[in-house]
């Protein structure tokens, strides 16, 4: 038996084989190898935001390569990826770059439709060439308000009018004195009355008195009346021809003004027909303007368009002269060549689709189809739009507008209050605009994801998706990328230029960022704030160049400013409010680690964990889910501990195991399983009865085979327990033992590094808890032998023989119930 | 006292006027220019009065064209409101044009009944209606014919003012016509540019000597055109009027070649208005 088992010496000397890293483990430097320079000064700016994609993110490049060149409905592109990484600044530049190439996409502008003007014409120019319609059209109604208004006045056509209107009060005239006349002749005097007219017998030329017409001869009165009657017949029918007459005047004055107006303007029009004669939209409405001008001269011959025809509400907005102008809804005349790029950062439905304003007119709310305005699909139209996919979807109906836009391939300016019933304004209805851009929306992973999952239309108009990383490989050549970045952005902020030191200790934080010393991050906004405060560090410093005592003195800063909860953590923990020890050994007690991110910050926090172990049914009682604290995945940690104890010991006999575990004084949830090979060594300890040493901290997850497995937040959770330890003395024993998977990941504070080069401190790499257990116990964890068995005195050996006491323990248990129970059934019978 | 200063009241008739505002609008305007009151005058016409008496008297009413019996009371009441309205009508523009106004109501003939409120301070506004059917009663011809017959002062309004600014012009028989110094007191007034019409009839005029005279009113040979005229007919007097845009011409009757009525009414159909005063020597 002692042949086949080996010696708990043995395995002892195996596991105290484990060294602690070295300091080259705990912390990789940036080198800068072939990279010559003192200061960032010398060294080629990088220009932002491009970091040559097509190298470092060639995969998002590439995506929208394909994007922008496929030019078929439905393929707009999602860029995914995270914000710091500027991913905007990033496609915006590469959508740039593609437009170039693009053709040069037509003008829009909207003009009055004068047969129904609450439908205003939407006309395509070639581009660039709206602003000389408009100004045609300026120009035309500017010169007709000065050239119609002398024609009007001039002698020929005061002539002219003046013999019309001779002519018909003539007529008028001719009228009224017939009727006067035959009216005098007959003794009969026509009055005017308050409210009309009225005939009356004359005597000497006066009106006859009631009393004198009183002694009239019966006939003569009689003969009067008859007279009477017969002139107000007369007089009825001369009242009634007036407005005939007045008619004809305004009919043959129209007439006239028609006639004038068409000799002065034809040659005008021809122009702008001339003009524009290869844009056959633009000749009809200008046709159409002309008829208009002709059926409203008194518009520009009277004040304030008191000759408009017809002046709809709408039309009385501004300027009566308004309904010959041309909105111009977007133009390329200000743009260069290629296609337009547009961001819209405020995607509400109106800045998206456009919208119609109104004006307050006579208590009424009214507008016209100069008061539409143009969205962003409308200016990007031809070219792309880019949006935050967040704020899209944060603005009410965005969203929906978009897809029916890309779906119906039009724009329409719709209302929102319109929509909702809100408003019930008499409003506009333009012609859609046809549409024809590429969509290009940026956000987080979780965005896209929840889309394509939520949204049965996304993926139809989101065919492209742009996946961009967060980090890139780290080598010489990405350092040397990353160093002129940082030259870049010392030169775009104007900020002091940086030594090599400086340099250098920004990679390393870019590594640190993404906890990888074998990558950098692509979170060019975090190293921006970075440099941007080393730099008033160095001016605080009354330092030209920024070093990198600066760079550090930002990052300690950083910490400093939001770490107010971690030092009152820290505190709870010296004053022993939290309980954690850094000394001495405990059954079924351990220290893990965890990380606790508030904001942008994240830190590491030492937690103790406890274990406590009875015979039972092979359940192990996780006291953070029984009370909801804890969550799935930390839940999840928790049951492969069953496996892992299931197969490995007693294999014999039924796990007969209770156990309990509990985060001490949490109070909060826990979540994750970084904590679960910190809690198999609690369960061991207290099966095995042997203490494990509270100086030591542990993270790691474990798979049901005992298999150590990387965790996230490596560093934050050293440091956590290294600056409780330092706190009270570091005792030239303490240290954290992580997953071995993670040492590649180490990227340590310069303070913990030290101590751990100098033996006051160390982190161990642990592959497997057997390794783990050892550490934290002075034993062997102990292998299975030939005979089955662990050797004698290993951890191993003595969880074994636990869980087979418990098993015996509980049969017996069982056995003494159930004889209870047939002495009961006996003694009934 | 010169023959210039002696109008203080500008007479305005507002049974047949005071319907058709642009009519009150004007003469108000007028009446700011000069300095003048405004004095309003309904006249209730006692021949209608009398009609409505007759038993079968009745009327045309406007606009609907219906015939209505014509009772005392109900054209008492009538003419009371449409007193009222003239009235009402004459307090707005006194506000809105700063002048003082005052109104009067009285019963007889239309046309001898305003002659009769015409004193010689006072200028009578001919006006003829725009609104065609006013044309029927010929109220305003006959008025016109009897005022212009008699030695009145007479405002003819314009049908439509060619301008809302321009020179004022005076058609003087020699430098000594009194009308010389209204018309640049006016001018002064508003300040205008003189247009001082002559004609040619009178032989030579010693410009300096005119120009003196005008200095001595305070008004400049900066601001003063003379032109002397070969004849007073329509079509000289509408082309130099439009041509240096006069917006008022001040003549007497005299100046009209005898009492040619048609020439002022023509001047005013060409959007001048017309000031006829007779020139008054200051009395010793």
């Amino acid at each position: 038996m002692a042949a086949a088992t080996k010696t708990a010496m043995e395995s002892t000397q195996m596991n105290q084989s484990i060294t602690p890293l070295s300091k080259e483990q705990l912390y990789r430097e940036a080198k800068l190898e072939g990279l010559s320079f003192e200061t960032t000064a010398d060294l080629a700016p990088l220009p932002l935001p491009d970091i040559q994609p097509e190298l470092y993110q060639s995969r998002a490049y590439a995506a929208i390569q394909v994007g922008t060149e496929i030019n078929a409905g439905g393929f707009n592109i999602f860029a995914v990826g995270s914000r710091a990484a500027r991913i905007r600044q990033v496609v915006k530049s590469l959508l740039e770059k593609a437009a170039i190439h693009r053709p040069s996409p037509p003008d829009w502008v909207y003009v009055n439709n004068f047969i129904e003007p609450h439908r205003p014409i939407a006309i395509a120019l070639p581009s660039g060439r709206a602003p000389a319609f408009k100004k045609a059209m300026q120009e035309l109604i500017d010169d007709l308000k000065v050239s119609l208004p002398a024609i009007f006045e001039s002698e020929d056509y005061q002539k002219r009018r003046g013999a019309i209107e001779a002519a018909v009060r003539k007529k008028h005239e001719a009228a009224f004195s017939a009727l006067q006349e035959k009216a005098a002749s007959k003794n009969i005097a026509i009055l005017r009355t308050p409210m009309g007219f009225a005939l009356a017998p004359l005597s000497n030329g006066k009106v006859v008195p009631p009393e004198e017409f009183q002694t009239w001869p019966e006939e003569k009165q009689q003969q009067t009346r008859v007279i009477l009657e017969e002139l107000e017949k007369d007089l009825e029918e001369t009242l009634r021809s007036i407005p005939r007459l007045e008619k004809e005047l305004r009919d043959a004055v129209r007439a006239l003004d028609r006639e004038t107006v068409q000799f002065a303007i034809t040659h005008m029009i021809a122009d702008i027909k001339a003009k524009f004669a290869d844009i056959p939209k633009v000749v009809e409405h200008v046709e159409r303007v002309r008829d208009d001008v002709l059926a409203n001269v008194g518009l520009f011959v009277s004040p304030q368009g008191e000759g408009l025809e017809v002046t709809p509400l709408a039309a009385r907005v501004g300027s009566p002269f308004d309904r010959y102008n041309v909105n111009v809804l977007v133009t390329q005349a200000d743009h260069g060549d290629g296609a337009p790029v547009v961001e819209e950062l405020h995607p509400t439905l109106s800045n998206l689709v456009g919208r119609i304003d109104y004006l307050s007119f006579q208590g009424a709310l009214v507008t016209n189809f100069l008061l539409i305005r143009p969205g962003a699909l409308h200016r990007a139209n031809s070219g792309a739009i880019l949006m935050d996919a967040r704020a899209l979807l944060s603005e009410p109906y965005s969203w929906v507008a978009l897809k029916r836009a890309l779906l119906q391939g039009h724009i329409a300016i719709e209302d929102i209050a319109k929509f909702l019933g809100l408003q019930t304004t008499l409003s506009l209805e333009p012609d859609p605009v046809p549409l024809d851009v590429k969509v290009v929306l940026y956000g987080e992973r979780l965005l896209y994801y929840l889309l394509a999952a939520l949204d049965p239309e996304f993926g139809q108009h989101f065919k492209i998706l742009a996946d961009f990383d967060d980090e890139i490989d780290r080598s010489p050549a990405a350092e040397a990328l990353l160093a002129r970045l940082i030259a870049s952005i010392a030169v775009e902020e104007k900020l002091k230029p940086l030594d090599r030191g400086a340099v250098g200790r920004t990679i390393e934080y870019a590594a640190r960022i993404a906890e990888d010393q074998k990558k950098l991050t692509l979170l060019v906004e975090n190293i921006r704030d970075l440099i941007r405060e080393a730099d008033y560090w160095a001016g605080q410093e009354k330092r030209e160049v920024v070093s990198r005592a600066d760079v550090e003195r930002a990052l300690a800063e950083q910490i400093r400013r939001a770490s107010r909860i971690r030092e009152r953590s820290v505190e709870m923990i010296l004053r022993d409010v939290a309980l954690i020890e850094t000394s001495g050994a405990r059954v079924g007690q351990i220290n893990g680690l965890s990380v606790i991110t508030l904001g942008t910050y994240s830190f590491g926090r030492p937690s103790r964990i406890t274990c406590r172990v009875r015979p039972g049914a092979g359940k192990i009682v996780d006291i953070e889910r029984e009370v909801e604290l804890g969550g799935p995945l930390h839940s999840k940690g928790v049951l492969i501990l069953s496996g892992f104890l299931a197969g490995r010991y007693a294999l014999d006999t039924p796990m007969s195991l209770s156990a309990s575990l509990v985060f001490e004084q949490s109070y909060s949830g826990v979540e994750g399983d970084s904590a679960s090979s910190a809690e198999l060594y609690a369960i061991l300890s207290a099966l095995a009865e042997v203490p494990l040493r509270q100086d030591l901290a542990v993270t790691g997850s474990v798979n049901q085979h005992g298999l150590v497995q990387a965790i996230g937040g490596v560093n934050e959770k050293i440091e956590g327990f290294f600056d409780i330890c330092k706190a009270r003395g570091l005792s030239g024993t303490q240290g954290v033992l992580i997953p071995e998977y993670n040492v590649q990941h180490l990227m340590l504070r310069a303070d913990v590094v030290e101590a751990c080069a100098e033996g006051k401190f160390a982190i161990y790499p642990i592959k497997t808890i057997d390794e783990g257990i050892a550490l934290l116990t002075g034993l062997p964890a102990g292998e299975r032998g030939a005979d089955g068995l662990y050797p004698a005195g290993s951890i191993n050996r003595l969880v074994e023989d636990k869980l087979k006491l418990f098993a015996k323990v509980r049969r017996a248990a069982r056995e003494s119930t159930e004889l209870g129970l047939e002495v009961n059934k006996s003694d009934k019978e | 006292m010169s023959g210039a200063s002696r109008y203080r009241r500008l007479v305005l008739e507002l049974f047949m006027n005071a319907a058709d505002r642009r009519i009150v609008r004007s003469a108000a305007e007028f009446a700011a220019l000069f300095g003048f009151d405004l004095i309003g005058v309904f006249v209730e016409d006692e021949g209608l009065l009398g009609l409505a008496r007759l038993p079968f008297a009745r009327e045309l009413r406007l606009p609907t064209h219906q015939w209505a019996p014509l009772n005392t009371e109900q054209l008492a009441l009538e003419f009371q409101h449409a007193a009222e309205e003239a009235r009402r009508e004459l307090d707005r523009v006194a506000e809105a044009f700063g002048i003082s106004v005052s109104f009067e109501k009285v019963r007889g003939d239309p046309i001898s009944t305003i002659l009769e409120q015409i004193g010689p301070s006072d200028v009578l506004v001919i006006a003829q209606p725009t609104m065609p059917p006013r044309h029927l009663a010929q109220t305003f011809t006959r008025l016109g014919e009897t005022a212009f017959r008699s030695r009145a002062g007479l405002m003819f309004l314009p049908l439509e003012a060619s301008s809302q600014k321009g020179a004022v012009s005076v058609l003087i028989r020699d430098p000594s016509d009194p009308n010389l110094e209204l018309a640049a007191r006016l001018a002064l007034a508003l300040n205008e540019d003189l247009l001082v019409l002559l004609p040619e009839s009178t032989g030579q005029v010693h410009h300096r000597a005119l120009l003196e005279r005008l200095s001595r009113f305070g008004i400049g040979a900066e601001k003063v055109r003379i032109l002397m005229l070969p004849h007073i007919n329509q079509v000289d007097l509408v082309r130099v009027l439009t041509e240096n845009t006069a917006r008022l011409l001040i003549l007497s009757r005299e100046m009209t070649g005898g009492d040619n009525l048609a020439l002022v009414e023509a001047m005013a159909a060409f959007g001048v208005a017309v000031l006829v005063v007779e020139p008054q020597e200051e009395k010793p």
